[in-house]
């Protein structure tokens, strides 16, 4: 193995960045372009004072802490750089780093080696990628909790019934002259449909999941010039999006990360709906608008709270909300501009001003509501694609097997069996005991080193 | 050197040894069967039936693919039952309840009149083994066999210890002298020797049993015959009877336990979790009210029944008591005792996918020595240890069956790559293509093997090919033209395959991506200790097994697929660094 080394920090600049380098000659390529205090010396798992050069010139000064491997989050010798999270100091000291002999880690490679070096199973290096990409706090729980196995318990609870009824059919198969009980179909099918049900539970988490660890997606929709930019910059505490008084302005579906009232969120502001567009261009903002509603967490409905509705607003936000109603997507109405004199009234309606900020905490606090309502805070979930996956592979078997049992309520078992083989495989993938090739690839490729 | 005398030599006339030289013989190969006792060769030293769940498919495929077990069922046999047929077709498995001294006799008349095979009652007392390699066996008397190959199907014979109570005796099968050299050459040749232990019941007089008190279980009318090639079955049909312990049966059990070999300690091997003797079933399942006991007639000129389900190896006078204290059985007459055996074994994880030992090539082993139990698993063993040796000594390439091919395959491969713990009995749940390997299309999965090995006749080779495009195509043959198959075997068997199609799909697709893994191959003195991840039991299970190919690294017990990953890169960089 070479020794490898990037960026482990998000880009863009903060206050602190963190260079990593990882392979049997970490700790040696450190030292080529650190400089440490006089008597010092980089001992395992002390933080270390020292100026960093890149080609003579002093760097930065840094803390450098190195971890001999095993003991390593990689499993090998690592060594880790905090420095000042200047881009351009972080982009020196990996080329110092590279002028030292270390390699640029390629995407995940850090977590390949900790995972090739048996220092996490699968799925707890899913959890350190979520862990990684955890931007509140809510998101870092969940990480959490899969790290210390809630996942690995809760399918363990799952693999459980379905075990039990596989041991029952395959001793029924293999001792058919001893007195074995027989399983009445009745009994294997409610059973199964049982087993189905709890793992379907357990995939559906993964919407939930995913809003903790990519955002929920809370989408501004409404007619033109209700205001949907301005509150998107309102609730983002900057200018992202391009205000302007003519109505019409935003022709294009603006995403922003940002966190609502603790749950991290991806704002969607969308081109105003209008009954008949005027032209090709916000034609098409508005068929991505209706795109962005449908793909939505929560929709948010932005209504100008200071106008009195006219036909063509009504007729737009009921077909706004019909849609909602139809794709199953929660939704909140914001009667914005309430510092120029509410007008318009929704029962569900927060009053709102995008620019006195009045009222934005409320709506903010709502929206989380509406969120939660979705589903009760699950202790576990399940935040990768792969695993909803591999979950929603094993209710599909379930559903076979239930299928060979109305479809051959007396000669069942042989079939069925080879579904509830099937399904523990499935659910055994979820932490890394079953993976194939495909699998891995896909969990590599996704993971990000230097972020 | 002058040349061997013999190109295999095999160790063992049972179910095992006669495959194994039948096999070696019919593919061209000067044989020499070495048997302690000729007239014991064939014998059924336990219960009286072939075939039953997974070992009647296992029978079917040794039929097909040129052996002798399921013929010579067919000629012995006094009862024919397809079990399982209440369920799937992949189980429906055949039985014979056979006439045992029939059965033997069959084998001894078929191994003589073999051309090539040569039969001698001597004792095998070591290997004879010389700088140059194997050379043969040496026998008890000074004799030398020399050889090109051996195979050791040794059954319960190595250093055999039987117990009746607290009293033990050296013993092979009860009655019969033990080897008591071979396991001793074999240690100091390097195996590692371990210890197992199996059972059987007591033998009742028919006379003495009131069979009204029974349940009756018929033969299937018309029996339904093992071989492929069997055209008709002409014995009479005889039944065989159920009844049950009670409460009283195991008081009896219960109050003799400080006098059973098992339970006081003597008994140190391991015996089966499956078929556990009576002691065992009662001590570990102590609310079941009743266990099931099946009386078999050993034959039609004997009055010796085997009391299936009664294996004891307690004290005679405990023996008695307990048999009469159950339905049926209240004045029965004891003629033979119930015993245990403990005997030595290799683990198989010794031997290579054909059977030859990784140690000593030319060297095969089959049956019990490997650490399997049953008639059914030694002779599939023998059959395939016996065409191994004959291919090597004609420098031929090895037979080995994949999992996706046959029951026989996943046998071998469990053994030599997961090894045992207690004596091995096949399953169908330890086959993962259960739905392909079913009894009804042992033809087709295996008569083109037999043919290749020189197995099965051309004029019969070419009717299954007939037969096979019948099934495949649906076209019509006139039934001479398929004999001893026919145009209804062909369209039932179109339909199951209809009926499990989805299924047998998906088999095979998984068998093909599996079998990209048993492609890759591991360098053969791959070092385990270089790969840093792996945990010190992997890697000293792995450097035990010295698995063939990645595929079979990944069945190795405990090996995680993340463990298969990381050998993967790492043999991968090991075949880069050698340049391969």
């Amino acid at each position: 193995m070479d020794t490898i080394a990037a960026v482990a920090t998000a880009s863009g600049p903060a206050a602190l960045g963190v260079l990593r380098l990882s392979g049997p000659d970490a700790r040696a390529a450190a030292l080529r372009f650190l400089r440490l205090g006089a008597g010092r010396e980089l001992s395992p798992r002390e933080a270390c004072f020292a100026r960093a050069f890149w080609k003579q010139e002093e760097l930065d000064q840094v803390v450098a802490v190195y971890y001999p491997g095993p003991r390593s989050a990689t499993g090998e010798d690592l060594v880790e750089i905090t420095a000042h999270g200047s881009p351009f100091v972080l982009r020196r000291l990996l080329e110092a780093a590279l002028a030292s002999g270390c390699r640029g880690a390629q995407p995940g490679e850090f977590t390949q080696r900790a995972y090739l070096n048996g220092r996490l199973d699968l799925s707890q290096a899913e959890a350190v990628a979520s862990l990684i990409r955890a931007r509140t706090e809510a998101a870092h729980r969940a990480a959490v909790a899969q790290l210390e196995g809630g996942l690995s318990r809760a399918v363990d609870a799952l693999k459980a019934p379905i075990l039990d009824l596989l041991v029952r059919v395959e001793a029924a198969l293999d001792h058919p002259e001893e007195d074995i009980p027989a399983i009445a179909p009745e009994l294997a099918a409610s059973q199964l449909g049982a087993a189905r049900r709890a793992v379907s539970e357990l995939a559906l988490t993964h919407e939930r999941g995913r809003w903790l660890s990519e955002g929920a997606r809370i989408c501004l929709v409404g007619r033109p010039n209700a205001g949907k930019s301005s509150l998107l910059n309102a609730l983002l505490g900057v200018d992202r999006a391009i205000v302007c008084d003519a109505p019409g302005t935003t022709r294009d579906t603006l995403e922003e990360p940002a966190t609502a009232a603790g749950l991290p969120a991806v704002f969607v502001d969308t081109a105003g709906l209008r009954a008949r567009a005027a032209g090709q261009a916000e034609d098409l903002g508005m068929a991505r608008a209706r795109k962005a509603l449908d793909a939505a967490d929560l929709v948010v409905l932005v209504v100008d709270g200071s106008r009195a509705p006219e036909q063509e607003d009504a007729r737009v936000h009921e077909e706004i909300r019909a849609r909602a109603r139809e794709r199953g997507r929660p939704l909140l109405c914001a009667l914005n501009k309430s510092d120029l004199g509410l007008v318009a009234s929704a029962d569900d309606g927060v009053a709102v001003s995008a620019a006195t900020r009045q009222g934005l905490d409320e709506l903010a606090a709502q929206m989380r509501r509406r969120l939660e309502k979705e589903g009760p805070a699950p202790s576990v979930v399940v935040s990768s694609a792969r695993q909803r996956r591999a979950l929603e592979r094993a209710a599909g078997e379930l559903a076979r097997a239930e299928e060979a049992v109305a479809g051959l309520p007396r000669t069942w078992e042989d079939r069925a069996a080879c579904h509830l083989r099937q399904a523990l495989a499935a659910l055994g993938e979820i932490c890394g005991e079953v993976a194939s090739d495909e699998v891995l690839r896909e969990v590599f490729s996704r993971f990000c080193v230097g972020k | 050197m002058p040349e061997a005398a013999h190109d295999v030599v095999v160790v063992g006339g049972g179910h095992a040894g006669l495959e194994a030289c039948l096999a070696a013989a019919r593919m061209g190969c000067r044989v020499l069967l070495l048997t302690q006792n000729l007239d014991t060769i064939g014998a059924m030293s336990c219960n009286p039936s072939i075939g039953g769940v997974a070992k009647g498919q296992i029978v079917r495929e040794l039929d097909a693919l040129g052996g002798e077990m399921g013929k010579n069922a067919d000629r012995s046999g006094l009862q024919f039952k397809m079990l399982n047929t209440s369920k799937g077709q992949a189980v429906h498995s055949p039985r014979a309840q056979c006439d045992k001294k029939l059965y033997a006799l069959g084998m001894k008349e078929t191994a003589e009149g073999q051309s090539g095979l040569e039969l001698r009652q001597d004792e095998a007392a070591g290997l004879w083994v010389d700088d140059a390699g194997l050379r043969g066996v040496l026998g008890a008397r000074g004799e030398r066999y020399a050889a090109k190959t051996v195979v050791l199907t040794t059954g319960t014979f190595l250093n055999g210890l039987a117990h009746v109570g607290l009293d033990s005796f050296p013993s092979g099968r009860c009655g019969d002298a033990p080897a008591l050299e071979l396991s001793g050459s074999l240690r100091g040749l390097g195996f590692s020797i371990g210890r197992m232990k199996t059972g059987t019941p007591m033998r009742l007089h028919s006379g003495s049993i009131d069979y009204s008190a029974c349940e009756r279980q018929d033969s299937d009318d018309p029996p339904r015959p093992f071989s492929h090639w069997t055209r008709r079955l002409d014995n009479p049909l005889l039944p065989c009877h159920i009844t049950y312990t009670n409460e009283r049966t195991h008081e009896i059990i219960r109050g003799a336990l400080d006098r059973s070999p098992l339970y006081s300690g003597v008994i140190k091997a391991v015996g089966p979790r499956y078929c556990p003797s009576i002691e065992d079933k009662v001590v570990k399942f102590p609310h079941k009210e009743r266990h099931q006991i099946f009386l078999e007639p050993e034959g039609y000129r004997t009055r010796e029944v085997y009391v299936n389900g009664l294996s004891t190896s307690l004290p005679p006078d405990a023996q008695l008591a307990l048999a009469r204290s159950v339905a049926g059985l209240e004045n029965a007459r004891l003629m033979r005792l119930g015993y245990a055996i403990e005997y030595d074994y290799c683990p198989p994880t010794q031997l290579k996918s054909t059977l030859e030992t990784k140690l000593v090539p030319g060297l095969f082993m089959a049956g019990q020595i490997n650490g399997t139990t049953g008639y059914e698993e030694a002779a599939a063993q023998g059959f395939v240890a016996g065409a191994n040796a004959a291919l090597r000594a004609l420098e031929r390439p090895p037979l080995v069956l994949a999992r996706d091919q046959a029951y026989i395959g996943v046998l071998v491969d469990d053994l030599v790559t997961k090894g045992v713990d207690e004596p091995y009995r096949m399953f169908t749940a330890r086959a993962e293509y259960r739905l392909t390997l079913r009894s009804d299309n042992a033809d087709l999965r295996l008569v083109p093997v037999g043919r290749r090995l020189g197995l099965i006749g051309e004029e019969d080779f070419e009717r299954f090919l007939r037969y096979r495009e019948a099934v495949e195509t649906g076209r019509e043959f006139p039934d001479e033209a398929l004999a001893p198959w026919s145009m209804a075997a062909a369209r039932a068997e179109r339909e199951i395959q209809g009926s499990y199609a989805g299924y047998l799909e998906r088999e095979r697709e998984t068998a093909r991506r599996m079998g990209e893994r048993d492609a890759v191959t591991i360098p053969e003195g791959f070092d385990y200790a270089s790969v840093p991840t792996l945990g010190l039991e992997a890697r000293q299970k792995l450097s035990r097994i010295r698995p063939a190919t990645l595929g079979q690294a990944g069945r190795v017990p405990g090996i995680t697929p993340a463990d298969v990953q990381i050998i993967w890169v790492y043999a991968r960089r090991a075949q880069r660094h050698a340049g391969v």
